[in-house]
């Protein structure tokens, strides 16, 4: 026991919390010029440059909108799915196409999408064999565009399956359609009885999961890297593309732009514990409901 | 079930939806077929020039067969050992942990790939293991382990510190505890694991790019050259033999576990830790 709770802890400081401690330190003090081979001893110039530059805001203000509007367009896709399909033979129809779909790798996903909505894609060429005088400058760009619809894209394609498991599970494991149909024997439409009973019971318990899918949309980075402009930049690209592949100089602002992201990200874990609490409480509540 | 008769949207709707769900799922494997079974895509050609399968013949050879077997491996290696580390924390930290270390456990799995590798660059760095196997080996148990130990002290019960006290007070040593207690309680979610954390090492790119330094070539890595380069159909193979693996142990799952709820990447992992909620009696 003594020796299996040594070798436990070792392996969680060195595995575990050294990383998780390094990853935000090292940031933290290069940014503030403690720590690498451009060190200064303590400033805050980096700072002040990253704060009243170009690049750190709109970047920050891209990937939160894009990580809300993914994670919503697949929450709204997974819900729509539970409150239509839970009469479907979900097991072997939907479970099944949503498994192919959970078993695409962001890369391929990012990769496919590249190859479908660029100008030189597979749509476009579709539209000129279809269209005659149709042109490669007439399809609107969807790709490495500013409006990062490919990065959407992407995310929904990646999302989507995930999140419709999910929620298909959830709608029966915890019975939630014996309320709706019990709803709708007290005189409450189809349409109705799924809104106003399934979807605040489904939203309840996918809080946590709407909070991790929002959490990995925005530190995205393999879709944004192929689908993405170069500016402004998801947070991942910006940090990752700063940290010295195009001048050794940005290192410090690159180090910077890693300490807001850490500050979201800690900000994003601190209501973590109520979105799971939200979904343990529901949970507790919908079993008490049943064994009424 | 009753509902059946009166379902929501209609049936136009929902067979939009069906659809509209059909093509999200199934297309891209589609296109990935489509995309490698031939060569010669010059604009605006919607038929490759030649069909052949050269691009799979280069897929399974060289040095992307050899990325392939080497990303194998080291998939693993991952697995095995983040389960087993994992597991041995959680036993650790569902008995001393508090909230704070929680959230530290959370915080790689949360954090982005390239950021985290980039900043733990360094640190490979001076332990000399910087752009080779065994520091993108390292960076990559880093997020294994972590998922491992959220994963394993999420199904710790209080009947299993009984069980585990009877086992002790029967002269039962660590062996015997981990045999009668450890390892019946965590059975159901051994799979899960070993799969999650073999697929995440299997199609990681970011930490294996920058703490790898180039010199270390997965499947993943050869995609990404392959995308730079324009080699449309090898990416098309790339990516598809990439996919295989992940499709497998999902199916694998999905017929093991009907509510299995696992995908690939970042979100899967979050899935899996939700799969382990669930299962919380």
């Amino acid at each position: 026991m003594r020796a299996e709770r040594i070798v436990a802890v070792v392996l969680l400081v060195l595995l575990v919390l050294l990383p998780a401690v390094w990853m935000v330190g090292y940031a933290g003090f290069y940014s503030v010029g403690l720590l690498g081979l451009l060190r200064t001893g303590l400033t805050a110039r980096w700072w002040w440059q990253a704060c009243l530059g170009s690049l750190l805001w709109p970047s920050l203000l891209l990937s939160l909108t894009t990580a809300v509007l993914t994670t919503v367009l697949c929450l709204v896709t997974g819900m729509l799915l539970c409150v239509t399909a839970d009469h479907w033979r979900v097991e072997r129809g939907v479970g099944l196409l949503l498994t192919l779909g959970a078993a695409l790798p962001v890369s391929a996903v990012a990769f496919v999408v590249l190859q479908m909505c660029s100008r030189g894609g597979l749509l476009a060429r579709g539209l000129v064999a279809l269209w005659p005088g149709f042109q490669q400058s007439d399809f609107p760009v969807l790709v490495n565009d500013g409006w990062s619809v490919g990065i959407v894209l992407a995310g929904c394609v990646t999302g989507v399956p995930l999140t419709g498991l999910f929620l298909l599970s959830v709608w029966r494991a915890a019975g939630i359609g014996r309320y709706v149909e019990l709803a709708e024997r007290l005189g409450a439409g189809a349409w109705r009885a799924r809104i106003d009973v399934g979807v605040p019971m489904l939203w309840r318990r996918a809080r946590l999961l709407a909070f991790l899918l929002f959490v990995w949309n925005f530190s995205a980075w393999e879709a944004p890297l192929l689908l993405g402009r170069q500016s402004p930049r998801l947070m991942s690209v910006l940090i990752q593309q700063s940290s010295g592949q195009y001048s050794l100089q940005d290192r410090p602002l690159s180090f910077v732009f890693a300490t807001v992201y850490f500050a979201v990200l800690a900000g994003l874990l601190l209501w973590l514990p109520r979105a799971a609490t939200g979904a343990t409480g529901e949970r507790k509540s919908a079993d008490a409901g049943g064994a009424a | 079930m009753n509902s059946a008769g009166r379902a929501a949207g209609g049936v136009v709707g929902r067979s939009v939806l069906l659809l509209n769900v059909a093509v999200l799922c199934v297309l891209p494997y589609v296109v990935l077929v489509w995309l490698s079974c031939g060569s010669g895509w010059e604009w605006p050609r919607l038929v490759p020039l030649r069909v052949d399968g050269v691009a799979w013949q280069r897929a399974f050879s060289g040095s992307n067969g050899r990325a392939a077997l080497q990303g194998a491996g080291l998939s693993l290696a991952v697995a095995v050992c983040s389960t087993v580390w994992g597991l041995l924390i959680s036993r650790c930290w569902s008995e001393t942990g508090s909230g704070r270390v929680r959230g530290l456990l959370y915080l790689p799995l949360l954090t982005s790939p390239a950021i985290a590798a980039g900043c733990l660059f360094d640190l490979m760095a001076r332990i000399h293991v910087a752009g080779s196997w065994l520091g993108v080996f390292l960076v990559q148990s880093v997020y294994g382990t972590s998922f491992a130990a959220v994963l394993f002290a999420g199904v710790r019960e209080p009947g299993s510190w009984r069980r585990e006290q009877l086992v002790r007070t029967l002269g039962g040593g660590d062996v015997a505890v981990w045999r009668h207690v450890v390892l019946p309680d965590s059975r159901g979610l051994l799979p899960l694991c070993l799969f999650q954390t073999a697929l995440m090492s299997w199609l990681d790119y970011g930490l294996t790019t920058v703490v790898g330094g180039g010199r270390v070539q997965t499947l993943t890595m050869r995609l990404f050259s392959q995308i730079r380069e324009g080699g449309v159909s090898q990416a098309a193979a790339s990516s598809l033999l990439l996919t295989v693996p992940a499709l497998v142990a999902l199916l694998l799952l999905r017929w093991r576990d009907g509510w299995a709820v696992m995908t690939t990447g970042g979100p899967g992992l979050m899935g899996g830790l939700q799969r382990g909620r669930e299962r919380k009696p």
